[in-house]
């Protein structure tokens, strides 16, 4: 736990540290696409997880009932308003 | 096209298009040991008369008024007026895309064994024991996920200012790798499961921790070097490498001074929160 502290506050020093002193600013930086591109990766380990849990469902049993359809097709649709959101975001 | 160009480099220089072959290796240099992240046009500027930044800052934007640009003028210059010292980046490079894999590499094991702690939580007998298990698993797992995120912060936050690819450059990078590397050594001490060397795990970890945050601190320090002839730009490269140093010196003191107990603060705060609001 104090570790955790001890990095946030850390990680939000450097970033005052920018604020204040303009010259070392992120500015003209790709910083907003090195997180963008991070989000993406993260989501990408999402969709592993996503695509684990769907084949242990369809894995153990021979018939599908429709909410398990369900809810597969709801975590689909959500990664896609969420890629949406995303490619809307950069323009 | 020439596919000759992809197999060697001396067949390129003995080719038949010898004189534009020879003139093309001309250009490939070797990558430079240490290579400054500093504008070359500001340096141009400054190594006129003054080495003061704010007269140079005068002294381009009254320059710049009788060219009027739009964004970037050719001498480094931005909008405002202001000096931008450091080289811009305009995407990122393959490198830093590569230690993002490292990061999700890191996040799919932990998130694996997330999982794997999360079935053994479903098989306490009471309810209650179960939500508080499976309560202290997602904090342990977020807290997991802070810190490593704020780890590839720290560099990614130097990577995107000061960053230029040399050979001193990529050897941090290296140690960055090794870095997340170094992260299983959290596996245990976030593993609320296994009981087994989280003593040794939580001092290792802090090890991995400290090398990390020294190693953006001495970055700091060099394009602090490289910049000092821009007075404006010590105090604030000082204090990042500052501010990275003192965090290496708390990562050092939480390994000597705290060890690792069995039942930490928040453990007892979940278990007081869950059993209370259900009203036990």
């Amino acid at each position: 736990m104090r570790r955790v502290i001890i990095s946030i506050i850390e990680g939000l020093l450097i970033f005052l540290i920018a604020m204040i002193w303009r010259i070392i600013s992120f500015k003209y930086t790709h910083l907003a696409e090195r997180l963008q591109l991070l989000t993406l990766i993260i989501i990408g380990e999402g969709i592993i997880g996503m695509v684990k849990s769907v084949a242990c469902v369809t894995k153990s049993q021979t018939s599908n009932n429709m909410s398990e359809i369900g809810t597969v097709i709801a975590a689909i649709l959500l990664l896609v308003c969420k890629q949406t959101l995303m490619s809307r975001q950069q323009h | 096209m020439d596919l000759a160009r992809y197999f060697s480099l001396r067949r390129k220089t003995t080719g038949s298009h010898n004189s534009t072959h020879a003139a093309h290796g001309k250009d490939r240099t070797y990558l430079p040991l240490l290579a400054s992240p500093i504008n070359e046009d500001v340096l141009e500027v400054v190594s006129g008369n003054s080495s003061d930044l704010e007269k140079v800052n005068t002294h381009t934007s009254t320059l710049d008024s009788s060219n009027d640009t739009a964004t970037f003028a050719g001498n480094g210059r931005a909008s405002r007026g202001n000096i931008i010292v450091y080289k811009q980046h305009t995407e990122a490079s393959t490198i830093e895309l590569f230690y993002d894999l490292f990061f999700v590499a890191n996040l799919a094991y932990f998130t694996a064994m997330h999982q794997h702690t999360d079935a053994e939580c479903m098989y306490s007998s009471h309810i209650l024991d179960t939500l508080a298990n499976r309560l202290l698993a997602l904090i342990n797992y977020i807290k997991l996920f802070t810190l490593m995120w704020f780890t590839w912060l720290s560099v990614t936050l130097f990577d995107v200012r000061f960053s230029i690819d040399c050979v001193w450059n990529r050897f941090h990078k290296a140690i960055q790798f090794g870095i997340f590397t170094g992260f299983v050594y959290a596996g245990p001490v976030f593993d609320k499961y296994s009981t087994s060397g989280v003593e040794k795990s939580y001092r290792n970890f802090a090890i991995v921790l400290v090398i990390g945050r020294i190693a953006i601190a001495v970055q700091y320090a060099v394009v602090m070097w490289q910049g000092r002839m821009f007075r404006q730009t010590l105090i604030p490269l000082g204090l990042s490498a500052g501010v990275h140093a003192a965090a290496a010196i708390c990562y050092a003191v939480t390994m000597v001074v705290f060890p690792k107990g069995r039942v930490g603060l928040e453990e007892q705060l979940a278990w007081y929160v869950i059993y209370s609001a259900f009203g036990f």
